[in-house]
């Protein structure tokens, strides 16, 4: 009778253990949903935007036609040397 | 050794191989759950283990619980401690952010992690192993070495305590606190009598009614 009841002391005690560390684990995967403790945490510098390209306004107006630098549109080409230009350095 | 301790450390030695092998899964905050609770769970249960050793020591339970009932429970609870102190550490194997190695779990003081509390933790579980190992072996070694073996419990207790307060992720929990502040009263106190010499009155006045070449009441 007695090595029953400690049998059923023991079950008893054992199933509330596993219980109580499964139902904790539950509990403290479902209280960090991120992983914020577990992961480490990858902290990203925000990407700054392009800055927009800017033009500046020139008004159209006719007394202003100095003031304002007139913005390059395009880079200066240099011309490529071309097979005619070669030919007439030889002769 | 008996059939069950051979199935139990056949069981401790195949969890730490197992969790060996599946330490590249990804389980995400599972392992640090699992740590967690498992550890709260074993602190509390080492907890009612040394207050039954104490209870025994003491007398202080008889006429509530029988004294063979609180010893098998006594017993029972030290290797359930056991278990999952076992299962604390090894699911710390697989948690990807600490990465604890396996030489950290075995060898105190060598983590990465809070590596003072980490190693009480780890130097708690070795007593703890020593003291249940050595009630196995209880006939083959003196009493006196025994119990000296035994009062190293006091010291898996305290480095228990220290681990969980200072390495604890839940401490700062009111459950977790006061459950802290609850264990280590009661064993504070039941220690005190134990080194008091407090004996229950009711065990003097068993006594005094036991025959001379019987037993007392109260043994089975």
């Amino acid at each position: 009778m007695a090595a029953a009841r400690y049998l059923k002391a023991r079950l008893s005690i054992g199933a509330a253990l596993a219980a109580s560390v499964i139902g904790g684990s539950v509990y403290f995967v479902q209280a960090s949903p991120g992983s914020t403790t577990s992961e480490p945490l990858e902290v990203t510098a925000p990407v700054a935007p392009p800055p927009a390209a800017t033009l500046p306004i020139v008004p159209a107006s006719a007394g202003n036609t100095a003031a304002a630098p007139a913005a390059p549109t395009s880079a200066p080409v240099k011309p490529k040397a071309t097979a005619t230009a070669k030919r007439s350095r030889a002769s | 050794m008996t059939s069950s301790r051979l199935g139990l450390l056949a069981f401790f030695v195949a969890s730490f191989a197992g969790g060996l092998a599946l330490r590249s899964a990804e389980l995400g905050t599972i392992p640090w759950a699992v740590s967690r609770a498992s550890g709260l769970a074993a602190f509390a249960v080492l907890s009612a283990s040394v207050a039954m050793g104490l209870l025994i020591s003491t007398k202080a339970s008889d006429g509530l619980m029988s004294r063979p009932f609180v010893f098998q429970m006594h017993q029972f609870l030290a290797v359930a401690s056991l278990t999952l102190i076992a299962v604390h550490a090894g699911s710390l194997l697989f948690d990807g952010f600490i990465e604890f190695t396996s030489l950290a779990l075995i060898v105190p003081f060598i983590s990465s992690y809070e590596p003072l509390a980490v190693g009480a933790g780890v130097i708690a579980a070795w007593l703890a192993a020593i003291t249940t190992a050595s009630s196995w072996m209880r006939s083959r070694i003196s009493p006196k070495r025994w119990r000296k073996l035994h009062y190293l419990t006091f010291l898996a207790y305290f480095a228990s305590l220290g681990h969980g307060v200072f390495a604890g992720t839940d401490t700062g929990l009111p459950l977790v606190y006061w459950g802290y502040v609850l264990s280590a009263a009661a064993v504070l106190a039941l220690t005190t009598l134990r080194i008091t010499g407090y004996r229950a009155p009711r065990r003097a006045a068993a006594k005094a009614k036991a025959t001379p070449g019987g037993h007392a009441r109260g043994l089975a």
